[in-house]
């Protein structure tokens, strides 16, 4: 407290401070309480000019200030200076940022930039973003999702511009900011060369892409490479549909593409994609394809019907699953019943469950029974618990049926309503299982207790 | 009904139906904006607490005269200050009843009273924001019965004035009652503050938050208030 009580002593000594010095007795009382060895007592200086110390003035004065502390002191100032959230200390940031050898301090002015800072500083931060040390890309990133508005335009060029790395960096922070001016730059960037770039590009156009973006994605369905990156593809495209609020038009901008195309290949793979969205008007146009006499058109039909989000093609899909002729397609098709036959739609729980029972009679494995068993859960009620009552006591799939018991317990409005069949399920689960998670899940949705819901391979409370 | 009501008074206690009582209850508030008939209800009532009823109608009566008093029952409360069952409901009574007598009756008995009695007249005063009683308060910080020194501290905190501040300065308090005089430096500072005298406050901070056995938690505190007297116009 040395240099408080001189301070102190010397004001009062003068005759107190005066109102009309008032802003420089705050200045002065701040700088002494941060050369004080005790961090509390920084603490009340750093709370001081967040919330209390106002003006540019003290602002700049206490900016001009930063080269002349030590290093922890001038971390917890940035910070400060940071939350105050006041542009005219961003001068004295980036020069301490220049001269600074700290790489903790440089950490802290770096986060300091993303308040404080503007588009001049969006070359630096956007050079940091792949830095060697993990600490200056993150305080990058969070600069640069925080820069002030007019820096997303300067983003946007140096998304074009930037090396991969850098523009895969990029794409997070343009979704945070919500920057869909930036959408037509990453649809290019969607189909770059390099794969994580295209990954980090289509994860930002799943949120920030809107309909009228669809005609401009449909292409890199045909870019991309069949298998796990189309399918990215394709459920960006899916989840850019979903954003209308009316169900019916999700799917319109991809059968208007679809409806404008003469190249039966081009169709054969936009199918899947219309697949993944749904609908009526859809399915209208799905029904012809698995028609069609092509073997192509037929198969990507199929793949469209095997892709749906909802129940409402189950008919079709045991249609094709029991009498296509080929076998891969009765395969795959069965696979995809599996999914979808306790999906909600029109269908009530029972007729859901009725499926449920027929894709069981279907199974060529226990594998796939068990898939089935699992899936089960998806229909809330308690006949479903009735349906897997017999299957613990058979030891193919006991452990299953625990399982998904557990599952259907863990909603506390179908458990309550049905306490006691559920108190007795839960019992025969307790003493079927092998799975201490399981187990242990049981025990808690005895007593009511749901909060939280722990997967098999998580340690168990008693471990 | 009223006179019932007193009646029952001789042989009330807190178990028994309170309705025996209810005409006392309403006559304190049918008597009001009736100085003449609230003045002959104290007068009763003043009366029947230095009778020798039960100690629970004692009890009732100040609660009453708490509502109602004026100078015309200081004289009896008073008497019940020593009082180690009554004197807790006297002070309830005193230290609401507007009337300077009230304060005057609290200061007079201090030299009569010790330990939680005379702590108690003490916290009455401080509850008062009983100016005149600053000096006695001062004096008793250095009394030697910690609990009473205690009581001064923290009336003179009640009290904040820039006496009361001046004398918890000037104390050279026990280790005991050294946290009791802090505290209420700290809260004459605040009011000091809140009032405009800068520097008056700032001078508190800074005395504690220089000391050189001052307690951590005290020296942010002190450190927080002169912030607060830096930053204040």
């Amino acid at each position: 407290m040395n240099y408080l009580r001189l301070l102190l002593s010397l004001l009062l000594c003068c005759g107190l401070i005066s109102v009309a010095y008032a802003q420089d007795g705050v200045i002065d009382l701040i700088t002494s309480l941060l050369k004080e060895k005790d961090k509390e007592i920084r603490g009340l200086a750093f709370e001081q000019i967040r919330k209390e110390a106002k003006g540019e003035a003290v602002t700049k004065k206490l900016a001009e200030l930063l080269p002349t502390f030590p290093p922890e002191t001038q971390v917890g100032l940035l910070s400060a200076l940071a939350d105050r959230g006041d542009a005219a200390a961003a001068p004295a940031v980036r020069e301490l940022l220049a001269k600074s050898e700290n790489n903790v301090v440089k950490v802290a002015a770096i986060k300091a930039l993303g308040p404080l800072g503007g588009a001049a500083d969006l070359k630096l931060l956007v050079g940091s973003l792949t830095a060697e040390s993990d600490t200056v890309r993150d305080a990058a990133r969070d600069s640069l999702t925080r820069l002030p508005g007019d820096a997303t335009t300067g983003m946007i060029t140096e998304l074009k511009e930037s090396p991969v790395k850098t523009r895969a960096a990029l794409l997070p922070i343009l979704t945070a900011r919500r920057a869909q001016e930036a959408v037509p730059v990453i649809i290019e960037a969607a189909g770059a060369d390099d794969a994580s770039l295209r990954a980090a590009a289509l994860a930002a156009l799943a949120e920030l892409g809107n309909g009228e973006d669809i005609t401009n994605l449909m292409p890199l369905v045909l870019k991309s490479a069949a298998g796990r990156e189309r399918e990215m593809v394709e459920r960006t495209i899916a989840a850019v549909s979903r954003r209308f609020p009316t169900k019916e038009y999700q799917a319109r901008p991809i059968l208007f593409e679809l409806q404008k195309c003469d190249d039966p290949s081009t169709i054969a793979a936009w199918l899947p994609t219309l697949g993944r969205v749904g609908g009526s008007e859809a399915l209208e146009f799905v029904d012809n394809a698995v028609r069609s006499k092509t073997s192509e058109m037929h198969v990507a039909g199929v793949r469209a019907l095997c892709n749906w989000p909802d129940g409402s093609v189950v008919s079709r899909l045991l249609q094709i699953a029991r009498t296509d002729s080929d076998a891969d397609i009765r395969k795959a098709t069965f696979q995809a019943l599996v999914r979808i036959a306790p999906l909600a739609d029109e269908r009530d729980d029972k007729r859901r469950l009725d499926t449920v029972r027929t894709v069981f009679a279907m199974c060529g494995s226990d594998a796939e029974r068990n898939q089935v068993l699992d899936r089960a859960k998806a229909i809330r009620n308690i006949e479903t618990l009735r349906y897997l009552l017999p299957f613990y006591d058979q030891p193919q799939f006991g452990q299953q049926a625990c399982l998904t018991t557990v599952e259907l317990a863990h909603h506390s409005s179908l458990r309550e309503s049905n306490k006691d069949e559920f108190m007795a399920a839960l019992d025969r689960v307790q003493k079927v299982s092998k799975d201490p998670v399981v187990i242990d899940r049981a025990e808690r949705y005895k007593t009511g207790q749901t909060w939280y819901r722990p997967k098999s391979g998580d340690k168990s409370p008693a471990e | 009904m009223l006179d019932q009501a007193f009646e029952a008074l001789k042989k009330f206690d807190w178990g028994q139906e309170v309705k025996t009582v209810a005409a006392i209850d309403e006559a304190v508030i049918a008597t009001h904006g009736d100085a003449a008939k609230r003045k002959d209800l104290e007068a009763k009532l003043t009366a029947a607490l230095q009778t020798e009823c039960p100690l629970d109608a004692k009890q009732y009566i100040c609660r009453k005269l708490m509502v109602i008093g004026t100078a015309a029952c200081v004289p009896a409360l008073a008497a019940l200050l020593s009082d180690k069952q009554l004197a807790h409901m006297a002070r309830f009574a005193l230290e609401r009843n507007t009337a300077p007598e009230a304060s005057a009756a609290l200061r007079d008995s201090l030299p009569k009273l010790s330990g939680a009695q005379k702590a108690g007249a003490i916290a009455s005063l401080g509850g008062r924001k009983d100016a005149a009683s600053v000096p006695e308060l001062i004096k008793l910080l250095g009394d030697g019965d910690a609990v009473v020194a205690r009581a001064a501290a923290y009336a003179l905190g009640v009290i904040r004035s820039p006496e009361a501040a001046k004398g918890l300065a000037e104390a050279k308090p026990s280790a005991d009652v050294k946290p009791a005089v802090t505290d209420a430096s700290l809260a004459c500072a605040e009011s000091l503050l809140a009032a405009g005298k800068n520097n008056d406050a700032k001078a508190i901070y800074m005395g504690l938050a220089t000391g050189a056995d001052t307690a951590k938690h005290v020296k942010l505190a002190a450190t927080r208030g002169m912030l607060a007297c830096a930053e204040k116009k």
